[in-house]
């Protein structure tokens, strides 16, 4: 299909856009943005009819939940930043956590030690987070697939053992503590309220604004080079340049995360960057699905509601702190059993419900016979 | 001459530490190569093979002790930590072959990578449930921990013996991979999977026979370096650190490639902690960084 448009590309181009390259793909490319622009609308309804809600929340949730559904936000916020990369542009990056760290460290380290007010540690968190960002994406982006995803792992573990090591700076071990939250329009977030309604409404914009660059040309070549790397670097694309700018831009979601992360717990410590926090946002991006960033918000939330709910039944049954090994029993199950969400047509759990409601039974055996 | 001292000192340091990470990487590169899987949870595996390691040599030295007290005298404590060292082997075995199993049912190479991650939180906190969080070390035998004295300096005998042990390695697996039938087929297998499975070989029961064999050097290098290196909770995640860093730079897939990349990684390690303190991460970091920069695929890799 793409052959027969981009074929007459000589004919089209020189009458339309000369010299834009996402110009010249013509008609096929305006009826994939007339398509995604039509997801884009009905999302953003369903989007207002989730955020309402949330954003009423407060009058009846008690302050726990209040600090739960925070936490799960931050943790979305990460794994929307993961499904960015991995979901729209086939780059699995295990180096997220590190983005996150680099905002949080910064803010940590202005605010303590340079005693800088949080009007400029918060800018130059994000600065930070965009620049690891775009200093990884510079030595990762060369590579694909699996190689991508080791040369993240090996950044992130670089971070970590810095995080730790440098001790005059970043406090080693045990990290910087004793991180106050500020005031914001005379509120203090020191109130689970003013937090919570600051991370909702942070975690809407960088949704929206994520959904709104999705449908761009360049939300769109990003999604071209996911799906045929080869054919958009023939049609003259700069396919790493494209990758390149994602990163930072993932860089820059995981930051603001960062941010209200080490706002939220008051310390950071080198911990961020390790295998466990890691693996937290990348779970709440498989649950909730790679190719959907509102999968990965409500995976976030879903994924410490999870771990709230298991460290405290281990604690009853167990007497015990392990909730580790649960959840990375949990993590096995969700990439071997729905490793495109949980609500995705091939997830197991989705299916055998479908069978439990005498519905969808042709569904099951076709999805027994393809294995 | 205290500058004399310490330069040996941290050379032989440097080149011990070098070779225990030659052990780990190998396993880890062995099983990259032929699966494309890059197996997060080496270094629980490692973390593993240290703790059955100690379980096992000090309740075989205490039964040994109360029972048969001469034998525990004879072998100078060596019984004990001999069977250790087995019980990590089959104890890495039995995870590798447990994350074989698991992995069968995903598809896609980034999906099973994603796999070995659960695995690895799982198996590192199960560590810390069972064994607790204080820094623990195997007992080495008396028999292989007497100083030895290197360019008139008294070094342990036991960091002679990682090194012999690491060459011995080295030796058995190029011979494994280079000389034998077995691994013509290996390396075919690596090259062309159908056709091998094509001309009649069972290659899913050769590949699983490689990833046991891994999984159970894994664990035996848990236990040999256990015995000089104090191992804990958080030992999982730097044997992975230190391990990708080896592939990284010496080429994944390549057993050349993680034996100058250990002996580098060991070297600026051992010199960095020595003269340049809390800045030796920045020296490794910025090796990875500059090697990576220039060569994607490290030093002995082959482009991908």
């Amino acid at each position: 299909m793409t052959a027969t448009t981009s074929s007459p590309d000589t004919r089209s181009g020189s009458s339309e856009k000369p010299s834009g390259g996402a110009g010249s793909t013509g008609g096929l490319h305006d009826r994939l943005r007339a398509m995604s622009a039509r997801r884009v609308r009905r999302d953003l309804l369903l989007g207002l009819l989730v955020l309402v809600p949330a954003a009423l929340y407060p009058l009846v949730g008690s302050t726990f939940h209040l600090q739960l559904l925070t936490s799960g936000l931050i943790t979305g916020l990460v794994a929307m930043s993961f499904s960015l990369l991995a979901g729209f542009s086939g780059m699995v990056s295990l180096a997220q956590m590190a983005f996150y760290g680099m905002a949080a460290y910064v803010v940590a380290i202005g605010g303590q030690s340079y005693g800088l007010p949080p009007l400029a540690t918060v800018p130059l968190g994000l600065l930070g987070a965009c620049l690891l960002a775009a200093l990884f994406g510079l030595i990762a982006v060369r590579s694909s697939g699996i190689y991508f995803l080791i040369m993240t792992l090996a950044l992130l573990q670089m971070f970590f053992g810095v995080a730790m090591q440098w001790q005059s700076v970043t406090g080693g071990y045990n990290g910087i503590s004793g991180i106050t939250r500020p005031e914001l329009f005379g509120l203090s977030l020191r109130d689970a309220v003013p937090l919570y309604l600051l991370t909702l409404t942070v975690a809407a914009i960088a949704y929206v604004g994520l959904r709104w660059l999705l449908q761009t040309p360049f939300g769109l070549t990003l999604q071209g080079i996911r799906d045929r790397p080869e054919r958009m670097r023939a049609l003259g694309f700069r396919v790493q340049l494209h990758r390149w700018l994602l990163m930072i831009l993932s860089g820059l979601v995981a930051g603001m995360a960062g941010i209200l992360g080490v706002y939220y717990h008051g310390v950071v410590s080198p911990d961020v960057a390790g295998l466990t926090s890691s693996l937290l946002p990348i779970l709440a991006a498989l649950v909730g699905g790679v190719s959907s960033l509102v999968g990965g918000l409500l995976g976030g939330i879903f994924v410490t509601v999870l771990i709230s709910t298991v460290s405290f039944l281990m604690q009853q049954w167990f007497d015990s702190s392990h909730y580790w090994t649960v959840m990375g029993l949990f993590f096995m199950a969700v990439v071997i059993y729905c490793p495109n969400g949980v609500l995705a047509s091939d997830s197991r759990p989705r299916r055998l419900l479908a069978r439990a409601l005498g519905r969808g039974g042709r569904d099951g055996d076709d999805a027994a016979a393809g294995r | 001459m205290p500058g004399y001292f310490q330069f040996v000192l941290t050379l032989m340091n440097g080149l011990t530490y070098g070779a225990l990470l030659f052990v780990i990487a190998s396993g880890f590169t062995l099983v990259f190569g032929l699966m494309r899987v890059l197996n997060l949870s080496h270094g629980a595996i490692y973390l593993l093979g240290a703790y059955v390691g100690y379980t096992a040599s000090r309740t075989v030295s205490q039964v040994l002790e109360q029972s048969v007290p001469a034998l525990q005298q004879a072998a100078g404590g060596g019984f004990g930590w001999v069977l250790g060292v087995l019980a990590a082997a089959v104890a890495g075995g039995l995870v590798a072959l447990l994350l074989q199993r698991l992995i069968r049912n995903v598809r896609g190479e980034l999906s099973q990578t994603l796999l070995t991650l659960g695995l690895a939180i799982t198996i590192g906190d199960l560590c810390l449930w069972v064994w607790g969080g204080l820094p623990l070390t195997l007992q080495a035998p008396d028999a292989i921990s007497q100083p030895v004295r290197i360019a008139g300096i008294p070094y342990p005998g036991y960091r002679l013996f990682v090194i012999a042990f690491a060459v011995l390695t080295g030796i058995c697996l190029y011979l494994l991979l280079f000389r034998s039938q077995l691994g013509r087929i290996i390396r075919a297998g690596v090259d062309n999977r159908e056709m091998v499975a094509a001309v009649g070989i069972n290659i899913d029961r050769l590949f699983l026979t490689v990833f046991i064999l891994g999984g159970a050097l894994t664990g035996v290098s848990g236990a040999i370096g256990g015995t000089y290196l104090a191992f804990q909770p958080g030992t999982d995640f730097q044997i992975l650190t230190i391990a990708l860093f080896v592939v990284v730079i010496g080429g994944l897939g390549s057993l050349l490639g993680s034996g100058v990349g250990a002996l580098v990684v060991g070297l600026i390690d051992s010199f960095g902690r020595a003269y340049f303190s809390e800045l030796a991460i920045f020296l490794l970091s910025g090796t990875v960084i500059l090697v990576l920069a220039f060569r994607t695929q490290g030093l002995f890799g082959r482009a991908n």
